[in-house]
């Protein structure tokens, strides 16, 4: 099952200590979606970097269940990344001299034994039900689709309880982004996952339990 | 307290093991940081996707490294060689008598066979010599001629047997027109020859031409530029330029020991062979005075080894110094790869990789580069040593091999063992990187 999520008055502040993040109070019930939307530089990819423990100048206080992840040491922080949290991208990012099989199980590479083999499986087992064909070819040659699909099976190899996904459809064209939203919910809710995602695709923010507005790095009413 | 025994017994080991322990203590500070920084982790996925993203690049840095690497190695294996083919084309060199003058000088022109004007010792001093008892081989020498480029030496047919031991083919001379060719004398056995007065450009072809020698032996190779030498009866050599054959007029003919005074012209230098080490010692002393100087040419070369082992030292630092210099230049191209790459490397932290993962990431591929690059560097050096030794064994008819020891290969564990330290640096660097800021390229 998925992590709740409280914000507390978040603050997050820029280089030259400009405030470029105010969230007061914000919520996600476990396993439910949280749709964010914005104009561009208002603040959501942040907003989402800050959720994950990314971001250096945070205050205030993030709480996925019990753990405040701004209260936490980096080790600690990294640690609870790695265990809980999946993440998909605008762009894949993927690793484009390793097989699509090599990208999906990337968490294998630091994880302990047990968990190593429990990875490998897992990206298996979620290339092939996103349809992914995952010969030994290198992922630079599959489409833009199937690579946001092999970027989301190396998100949900590690079974996290929580999946943060940034633009996650932008680069794609319709019928991908239609496809991607479709694996992206339909995984997510049947495994309780707690989803949210950044995007100005309204087909993805559709699909989602609930949708914020950002500008100016603070919330608005919708 | 502590450091005294261990000395002890660190001199106790055999040179094998010596060399062996060092070898390993050299690589322990890279192997222990490859220990601590991989424990656990499976990289070389990664590392393998880094080394092919930037493979023209990574290939450059190899054989930078490599060059640096195999310029060390070369000039390291190169000298030894040198110094080991000087001093084995000596070997047979016990002790030479020779006028007062330059023992160097007298040295290359015995041993060596390089041209010179050297004053001669009088026909007492080699009487001297060669009626000592502790003396067993007491060959006068005389050159100054050539065939086809090759220097004519005249010597005693016992000297031309201890040079040579067994001969590769035929007999020593044993007549004053008779000869023995060096193992790489471009002349066979049975041929007949007419040496030119003098040795190179000025010598002239036509000075002896009575003077028709048989050539009936082959020496086997000693490794010494007398490989190059054509070996006479020193009676021909002093008759063709005038002088009495070092024999009195009822001579039957035989060359060799005994010379008589009377009718001995002089001789540069008499190479000299004891039967007892310590009958070397007591000659040496001996014949050093006013009227002939005598020395070993192993200790002559020895003090020029010497003074060159300072110029060794200074040219191994150099070597030092610059492959330090091409992998600081290397690691830091690693570091503007590792920007490059920065995006992916934002991913694995963003992702929750540890820390230590992605530092063992880069510093594998740094490694991975300059052990690759060092490896090569040995096989380069060695190969590049071996055709040089080639080329200056074949002009100086010294044979020079040049072959892998445990000097260069403790260079090369020291050097990947330096800066696959300093390979923490990128490394270390890459774990500073603002990770929002790498993953937004």
């Amino acid at each position: 099952m998925g992590l709740s999520l409280n914000v507390q008055d978040l603050r997050v502040t820029g280089a030259q200590g400009r405030e470029i993040l105010a969230i007061d109070a914000l919520s996600l019930a476990p396993g439910g979606s949280l749709g964010v939307r914005g104009p561009s530089g208002a603040g959501k990819s942040t907003l989402l970097y800050a959720l994950a423990g990314l971001v250096r100048r945070a205050r205030g206080r993030i709480l996925w269940d019990a753990t405040d992840m701004i209260a936490l040491r980096p080790g600690a922080r990294t640690r609870f990344r790695r265990e809980t949290m999946g993440f998909v991208f605008q762009d894949a990012l993927l690793f484009e001299e390793l097989s699509a099989a090599a990208n999906a199980s990337l968490a294998a590479s630091y994880a302990a034994g047990a968990r190593r083999r429990a990875i490998a499986a897992g990206a298996r087992e979620e290339l092939e039900r996103l349809g992914v064909p995952s010969g030994g070819r290198r992922v630079r040659t599959y489409s833009g689709g199937e690579r946001q699909r092999i970027a989301l099976a190396r998100a949900l190899s590690g079974e996290p309880k929580i999946l943060l996904a940034d633009e996650p459809t932008a680069s794609l064209d319709r019928t991908m982004s239609e496809a991607l939203v479709a694996d992206l919910t339909r995984r997510t809710r049947r495994e309780g996952i707690s989803l949210i995602a950044v995007s100005h695709d309204e087909m993805l923010l559709g699909a989602m339990d609930r949708v914020v507005t950002i500008k100016n790095g603070e919330l608005v009413p919708a | 307290m502590i450091i005294r025994p261990l000395l002890d017994q660190w001199e106790a080991l055999p040179p094998l093991a010596q060399d062996g322990a060092l070898l390993a203590i050299l690589l322990v500070p890279a192997i222990a940081i490859g220990l601590v920084t991989l424990w656990g982790y499976r990289p070389f996925a990664l590392v393998g996707a880094m080394l092919w993203r930037f493979r023209v690049t990574n290939l450059l840095f190899v054989l930078l490294i490599a060059c640096s690497v195999g310029i060390g190695v070369g000039l390291i294996a190169q000298e030894r060689g040198l110094r080991q083919g000087t001093a084995h084309a000596a070997e047979k060199f016990d002790l030479i008598v020779a006028a007062p003058g330059s023992e160097v000088t007298m040295m290359l022109a015995a041993v060596y066979l390089q041209p010179t004007d050297a004053p001669l010792l009088s026909a007492a001093v080699y009487e001297e010599v060669a009626n000592d008892p502790r003396v067993s081989i007491a060959a006068p020498i005389a050159f100054g001629d050539s065939v086809d480029g090759a220097p004519v030496v005249g010597t005693s047919p016992q000297f031309v047997g201890y040079l040579s031991g067994a001969l590769a083919e035929g007999r020593v001379f044993a007549a004053e027109r008779e000869a023995v060719v060096g193992s790489r004398v471009d002349l066979a056995v049975g041929e007949h020859f007419e040496p030119a007065h003098g040795v190179g450009d000025a010598a002239d072809e036509h000075a002896h031409e009575e003077a028709e020698f048989h050539i009936v032996g082959r020496m086997a190779p000693t490794g010494s530029p007398w490989d190059r030498a054509v070996l006479v009866p020193v009676e021909a050599v002093w008759e063709v330029h005038g002088l009495a054959p070092g024999h009195g007029p009822d001579w039957d003919g035989t060359v060799g020991p005994p010379y008589e005074s009377a009718y001995f012209p002089g001789t540069p230098a008499i190479l000299v062979r004891a039967e007892e080490l310590w009958a070397n010692y007591a000659l040496r002393s001996e014949y050093t005075r006013e009227d002939a100087m005598a020395f070993f040419p192993g200790a002559v070369l020895a003090q020029l080894h010497g003074l060159l082992g300072d110029v060794r030292q200074v040219m191994s630092l150099m070597a030092i110094v610059t492959e330090v210099l091409v992998t600081a230049g290397v690691l830091t191209g690693l570091v503007v790869l590792t920007r490059l790459y920065g995006q992916r490397l934002a991913l694995l932290r963003a992702l929750g990789a540890p820390g230590r993962f992605v530092f063992a990431v880069v510093w594998s591929y740094a490694a991975v580069l300059i052990a690759t690059g060092a490896l090569l560097g040995l096989a380069l050096g060695i190969g590049a040593s071996a055709a040089l030794s080639q080329v200056v064994s074949a002009r100086t008819d010294i044979a020079i091999e040049a072959t892998l020891g445990w000097p260069e290969l403790h260079l090369v564990a020291a050097f990947v063992s330096l800066t696959i330290v300093l390979a923490m640096i990128p490394a270390g660097a890459a774990l500073t990187r603002e990770v929002i800021a790498d993953l937004r390229g």
